[in-house]
């Protein structure tokens, strides 16, 4: 315990500190389970946040902020210290209109879920896509989380017009996108203080991949603002944000396309990706999904409709403009015909029954996994690296030799869209597992070695510091804590989250 | 073979509302699909075309927009669709309907399998599919869960019973009723629903059925007559009978006598 009554704060800010309910506050959806703190603060306004982060930062009483619990790095779980809960700040303020769309202002702790509603009311659409819809958008923004639009959208950094941060010293930071620009790659972020804090762009490897969720971004002439978007709560509490809405599509509709082989399936899905960079071909897909063959046998029990000769398959939604249903579909169709994919091998969905039972079908696939993990009592490994377009069919390679060569149980699926598929390995017995967590690390380095990045959606958090060293290096993890210690001097935002603790000592 | 499927256009049953005052449904804003039963009804059909060659027709009776789920079927591989619709057929109970839909395959004629689903989700009665059988004077099997063998001529079908299931065999022409154990109903396809975009059903009214008597459809002349709609009251006044499964089963018939319910 900290050396001062709990007493003295609880007035303005509700300190708790029943061990009963402070457990429920010390998981996520990570399964890392050493989580523990001394008391659970939930403030109500942005004040409270700078009033009690001022405090903390003199008794250096570790932070580490709560969103809505879905994260699968324990970005959000405490390892001692105080866990700052956001969920009060859940005002979603009304919609704005534009020419083009519109914008919002909230709080943090508004629920994806309850912005994709108030702007489908609207007639518009938040174009990240996270899977989870409970996480909150502060969340979602201090983990740049993205989803299966993002091939169309990006990730959630291109939707956030403008945000409030509150650093530990209590000072209170606003960023609007595009208000200010680096002069050689010196940051500069004005303070309610009336102080100008300054920071060097962090020195990384650069990378050549479209979504990344490990470490600071950095690039040159980059918007400071950015530098505030995938930063896992490490420099500072996110109070509020400014988030882009699009107009919604008239219309969108799903296709599943069955193919014999993978490589088919692959090779299709690269000229997809081409010729949505090419403005002539009109229907660029928002999201393009892969399963593999291990992934469709895992789910022909429940989906008996899988074509028996399949191997691979694509999942696409498409989205139109008003009247141009017919057209989305003739080009689809067209395409599809050019490459040989006969009827039988498409499923289409438009209709909100048909709509969701293909959703089913895309999340049958973590939950059979699952299923089989629990059966075996071994953790599976997962992958989440994504690689630059031109390293793509390599490293595809790289997987399947290696989960071959070991003879080991796995599946491949995912974001195809942004070359970031998921390897899941499935471990039958300890030393399978062993050979698996290897493997992850060796294909971690491949990736790296081809520009890609160890994790472009999971995060790094608490659980994957290894991973982070092999993308950066030791110079790099320094770099990111000499960024951190500008931003909270004292030391004391999610410590542990990115890179260990050890290099803020 | 000619396979007849026969369809019904429902309210999305997850979002049916109430108008309390009334005791009818709210219709308006809420999306119309194809009775989910008549899925397995189509896929099943689409199955035996696949299996024996020839052509899946699907009818539905209903108001214009039912072409809708006519284009459904199309787009799930089906070769022709019917609409039936005319303000003298409106108001229909479950008899009428199925006399109207047995005129209608009486002046198509050449079909040898006639399917439906279990029941439509939106009356629950399950009785329109047998009072078809029964105006065409043919043999019907209810609540299929399996075709074991087809041919142009005979069926041979597993029917879905309470404590399991029977085999029935019956000669061709027949009508079937199915249950969703039955199969797994295909999603529309690229190109079906291309061509069902630009499809326009057939569209018939009782003036294209010849001897069709009106006076047997329409609300006038059905038989059911709608007295009152109402939401029941929930009652939980349950009793526990007590012993060993003879001895409960020995009170349990002693109380339903004395209710007059068996004799
Ligand atoms: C079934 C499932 C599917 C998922 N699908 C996706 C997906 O498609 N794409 C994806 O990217 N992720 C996905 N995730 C992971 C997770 O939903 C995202 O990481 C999400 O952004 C976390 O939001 P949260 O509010 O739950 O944050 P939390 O888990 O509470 O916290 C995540 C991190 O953000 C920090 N944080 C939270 N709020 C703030 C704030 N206001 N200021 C500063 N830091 C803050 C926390 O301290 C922590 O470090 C999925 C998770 C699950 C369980």
């Amino acid at each position: 315990m900290l050396g001062y009554p709990a007493e003295e704060e609880a007035a303005a800010l509700l300190i708790k500190i029943d061990p009963s309910v402070i457990t429920g506050y010390l998981e996520d959806a990570s399964g890392f389970t050493q989580g523990y703190a001394e008391r659970l603060v939930i403030p109500e306004t942005e004040s409270e946040v700078a009033e009690y982060l001022k405090q903390a930062s003199r008794k250096k009483e570790s932070i580490t902020i709560v969103g809505g619990r879905t994260g699968v790095s324990a970005g959000c779980i405490a390892q001692g210290g105080t866990l700052l809960s956001m969920e009060r700040l859940d005002t979603l303020n009304k919609i704005e209109l534009t020419g083009e769309g519109g914008w919002v202002t909230l709080g943090p702790a508004v629920r994806l879920e309850t912005l994709i509603s108030a702007a489908s009311q609207a007639g518009l659409l938040y174009g990240p896509d996270p899977t989870e819809k409970t996480g909150t958008l502060g969340g979602n923004a201090s983990t740049n989380a993205s989803g299966g639009r993002s091939f169309k959208y990006g990730a959630t950094r291109e939707h956030v017009l403008a945000l409030t941060a509150v650093l530990s010293t209590g000072e209170i930071l606003r960023l609007e996108r595009g208000r200010s620009r680096t002069s050689q790659d010196l940051l500069k972020f004005p303070l309610s203080s009336g102080r100008t804090l300054e920071c060097q762009r962090p020195l990384l490897p650069s990378l050549e991949v479209t979504k990344n969720a490990a470490g600071y971004f950095s690039v040159p002439d980059m918007d400071p603002i950015d530098l505030l978007i995938g930063m896992d709560g490490t420099l500072a509490v996110i109070t509020s944000l400014k988030l882009k809405l699009l107009r919604a599509p008239a219309g969108r509709f799903t296709l599943a396309v069955f193919f014999p082989d993978m490589p088919s399936a692959v090779d299709c899905a690269a000229i997809i990706r081409n010729q949505t960079k090419d403005s002539a071909f009109q229907t660029g897909p928002a999201s393009l999904e892969f399963m593999d063959q291990q992934a469709l046998d895992l789910l022909r029990p429940e989906f008996p409709n899988i074509p028996d000769i399949s191997r691979a398959v694509l999942l696409m939604e498409q989205e139109y403009s008003p009247g141009k249903q017919d057209e989305a579909l003739a080009q689809w169709s067209e395409f599809l015909d050019q490459r040989g994919v006969s009827e039988n091998m498409i499923w289409y969905a438009e209709t909100e029954p048909d709509v969701r039972r293909l959703q089913e079908f895309r999340h049958a696939l973590p939950e059979a996994v699952n299923r089989l993990v629990r059966q075996r009592n071994f953790p599976k490994v997962g992958t989440d690296m994504a690689v630059p377009e031109k390293a793509f069919p390599e490293m595809l390679n790289i997987y399947r030799r290696g989960l071959e060569s070991l003879g080991l149980q796995y599946l491949i699926f995912g974001h195809i869209g942004e070359c970031h598929l998921h390897v899941n390995i499935l471990p039958r017995q300890a030393s399978e597992f062993q050979a698996a967590k290897d493997l992850y690390l060796q294909f971690a380095r491949e990736a790296v070695a081809r520009g890609g990045t160890v994790s472009a959606e999971h995060g790094i958090g608490k659980i994957k510091h290894a991973f982070m060293e092999i993308m950066v290096g030791e110079p790099g993890l320094r770099e990111m804590a000499r960024v951190k210690r500008i931003f909270d001097p004292a030391g004391i935002l999610n410590r542990g989250n990115i890179f260990p603790e050890k290099y803020l000592d | 073979m000619n396979i007849i499927v026969l369809i019904k256009q429902v309210v999305a049953t997850t979002n049916v509302k109430i108008n309390h005052d009334t005791g009818t449904l709210i219709r308006d804003g809420v999306e119309s699909i194809m009775n989910p039963f008549d899925e397995y009804a189509i896929e099943e059909g689409l199955r035996i075309k696949e299996k024996l060659g020839g052509k899946v027709t699907v009818i539905t009776m209903g108001p214009p927009m039912s072409k809708e789920i006519i284009r459904k079927a199309i787009g799930m591989g089906a070769d022709e669709g019917y609409l039936i619709t005319d303000k003298q057929i409106a108001g229909s109970d479950t008899w009428a309907t199925a006399y109207t839909l047995a005129q209608v395959l009486k002046k198509i004629g050449d079909y040898q399998l006639i399917i439906t689903g279990k029941q439509a989700v939106d009356g629950d009665t399950a009785q329109v599919g047998p009072e078809v059988a029964a105006c065409l004077d043919l043999p019907i099997i209810s609540w299929v869960r399996k075709i074991e063998e087809i041919s142009e001529t005979a069926i041979r079908a597993e029917r879905l019973m309470e404590d399991g299931y029977d085999v029935v065999e019956s000669p061709l022409p027949a009508l079937i009723s199915v249950v969703k154990e039955i199969n797994e109903p295909r999603l529309e396809s690229l190109k079906g629903k291309m061509k069902a975009k630009k499809y326009e059903p057939i569209v018939w009214g009782v003036g294209d059925m010849p001897d069709f008597d009106t006076a047997q459809v329409g609300l006038q002349g059905s038989p059911t007559r709608v007295v009152k709609t109402f939401t029941p009251a929930r009652e939980y006044n349950g009793e526990r009978i007590e012993g060993n499964a003879a001895q409960a089963a020995a009170v349990l018939s002693q109380k339903i006598k004395a209710l007059n319910i068996i004799k």
